[in-house]
């Protein structure tokens, strides 16, 4: 097998594979084999059947799998021969054309490699500390965002405004005349009556009060209750009863009751130590990866794109799902994600990075994950989720995903290490 | 035997069994099911006429039909003929 591997990027490598014509014969009559011992065929037991019955009933299929698997225990050789530390998936450029027994097979792979990361002092970092005790604003807006869960639509005095509610009669005229009469309607500024122009029905209807009523053209919709007006232009007249608004309760102790505390100083207490987790939570975040960062910075290193734009497509297919299971449909989560694809290819790089970066300071300061490390995790995911032990471990077996989870508590452990050692300045503290 | 499409009535189907496929490669002979009315000489005037080949000898037999329950009742399978035709040396048929 001859092999030839080319550099065509940053951590990018292209690795060219012939196999000789001896080794593809051997695989073909491999397949064969096998084939003949797992095809049932009426009127032949398992492995009796005569190659050529073989080769007319199943060749043209068998040597394009042939192919595949060649290509692919070839190239899982070659890997191993060239000790190449691969990330990502690797691309093959192959056709869908069967094997061709007396002929060599070229083909050849671009992939990925494992940058090499440098890393300095990754203690005593210095990085700018934020305050993270919770402001007066900060409590005010949880207080009021808690009270804003609890509002209701009640009438109100004075003019409709934008977004306000009314309770309505519409009257539905055609040359001068009442085609049909709707009482006691509840509009919206926002929601225009069919058939009336929009910008008009919000313009009107703003200003308006108590009492007062306006006049608008429409044109009957094609679903008008009235067939003979169907399409027609006419006039819409509304009369306001009521104007009505989502109005918060007060912030006082009767909210805090709602909400099952003594009185508001106890809801402030609860809210406020919420706040805390929080803030530190959230700071927490932002000064590893400021250390992350600074970390790059002092010693940046290659990405590999491939696996940048593995990552990006992961991560835009999984908000895709996610727009669709609340109900988008396909053009709305196409421009959403053409929206968001610039920040997610951020986010993957960034991904990425951290990855190389969290593995090597883990090798540096020689952080691993130990048997013991993973049980407890898998106890904690059994306690969130209400699962056994036993259940939580068939679960991840079963996805492989224990491999994620180690590489998780790795970065966990190393972004802690990364915080707890760095050295918060606090001549930049925001308090 | 003038129409040709009489011949495709006579050889019914070639049958692909291990014991078939042991015959082929021994003996160049090859199994059919054929018509159960259908006699050596016309089974040779088929396969002739159908593969372009020269029959060195056909041999027929009956063969009865097998005895198949469905739940409570009990049922045969049709009965059916099978002609073995031997090739002459260096005769072949592509079957398949």
């Amino acid at each position: 097998m001859d092999i030839q591997i080319e550099e065509i990027g940053a951590c990018r490598k292209r690795i060219q594979v012939k196999v000789p014509v001896d080794r593809i014969q051997s695989h073909i009559e491999e397949m064969y084999k096998w084939a003949n011992q797992n095809i049932q065929m009426k009127g032949f037991r398992p492995g009796k059947v005569p190659r050529n019955l073989l080769e007319q009933r199943v060749g043209p299929q068998l040597l394009v799998d042939a192919k595949k698997s060649l290509v692919e225990e070839t190239f899982r050789e070659a890997l191993q021969e060239q000790t190449l530390d691969v990330v990502g998936s690797p691309r093959i450029d192959i056709d869908e054309e069967p094997l061709v027994p007396d002929q060599d097979l070229a083909y050849s792979v671009e992939l990925d490699v494992r940058p090499e990361v440098t890393v300095g002092k990754v203690k005593e970092v210095e990085i700018e500390g934020k305050e993270i005790e919770p402001t007066d604003e900060d409590l005010e807006n949880a207080l009021q965002s808690i009270a804003d869960q609890r509002r209701q639509l009640s009438p109100v005095e004075g003019e409709i405004e934008e977004g306000d509610f009314a309770k309505a009669d519409l009257d539905y005229c055609l040359d001068g005349k009442s085609v049909v009469k709707k009482e006691g309607l509840q509009i919206n500024t926002r929601i225009p009556v069919v058939g009336t122009d929009p910008e008009e029905f919000t313009a009107k209807l703003k200003g308006m009060k108590k009492g007062g009523s306006a006049k608008l053209p429409i044109t009957f919709p094609e679903n008008f209750e009235k067939e003979e007006v169907r399409g027609k232009e006419g006039e819409l007249e509304i009369t306001i009863h009521e104007v009505m608004r989502f109005q918060s309760p007060a912030i006082d102790d009767e909210l805090a009751k709602g909400y099952q505390f003594d009185d508001l100083d106890a809801l402030k207490k609860d809210v406020l130590e919420k706040i805390s987790e929080q803030k530190e939570a959230h700071e927490f975040g932002r000064r590893e990866e400021a250390i992350l960062e600074a970390l790059y910075s002092e010693n940046p290193f290659d990405l590999p794109e491939g696996l940048i734009v593995e990552e990006s497509q992961h991560r835009l297919t999984q908000y895709a799902e996610h727009l669709r299971s609340q109900g988008a449909d396909d053009e709305v989560v196409e421009k959403q994600l053409e929206t968001a694809k610039e920040d997610v290819e951020t986010e993957a790089r960034l991904a990425v990075r951290n990855l190389f970066l969290v593995d090597a300071i883990a090798k540096k300061e020689k952080l691993f994950v130990t048997e013991s490390d993973v049980e407890q995790q898998i106890q904690r995911i059994a306690a969130e989720n209400q699962a056994t032990v036993e259940d939580v471990k068939k679960y991840l077996e079963e996805k492989e995903m224990l491999g994620e989870l180690r590489m998780d508590l790795v970065n966990r452990k190393v972004r802690e290490f990364l915080r707890t050692t760095a050295k918060i300045s606090d001549s930049l503290k925001d308090s | 035997m003038a129409d040709s499409s009489i011949h495709y009535d006579i050889i019914r189907r070639p049958l692909f069994t291990e014991k078939g496929s042991r015959q082929q490669e021994r003996t160049n002979t090859y199994a059919f099911e054929v018509h159960s009315g259908a006699n050596k000489i016309e089974i040779r005037q088929a396969v002739e006429s159908i593969f372009s080949v020269k029959v060195k000898k056909v041999r027929t037999m009956n063969v009865m039909g097998k005895l198949k329950r469905v739940g409570a009742s009990y049922g045969r399978t049709s009965d059916w003929k099978k002609a073995l035709v031997t090739l002459k040396e260096g005769e072949a048929i592509q079957l398949a």
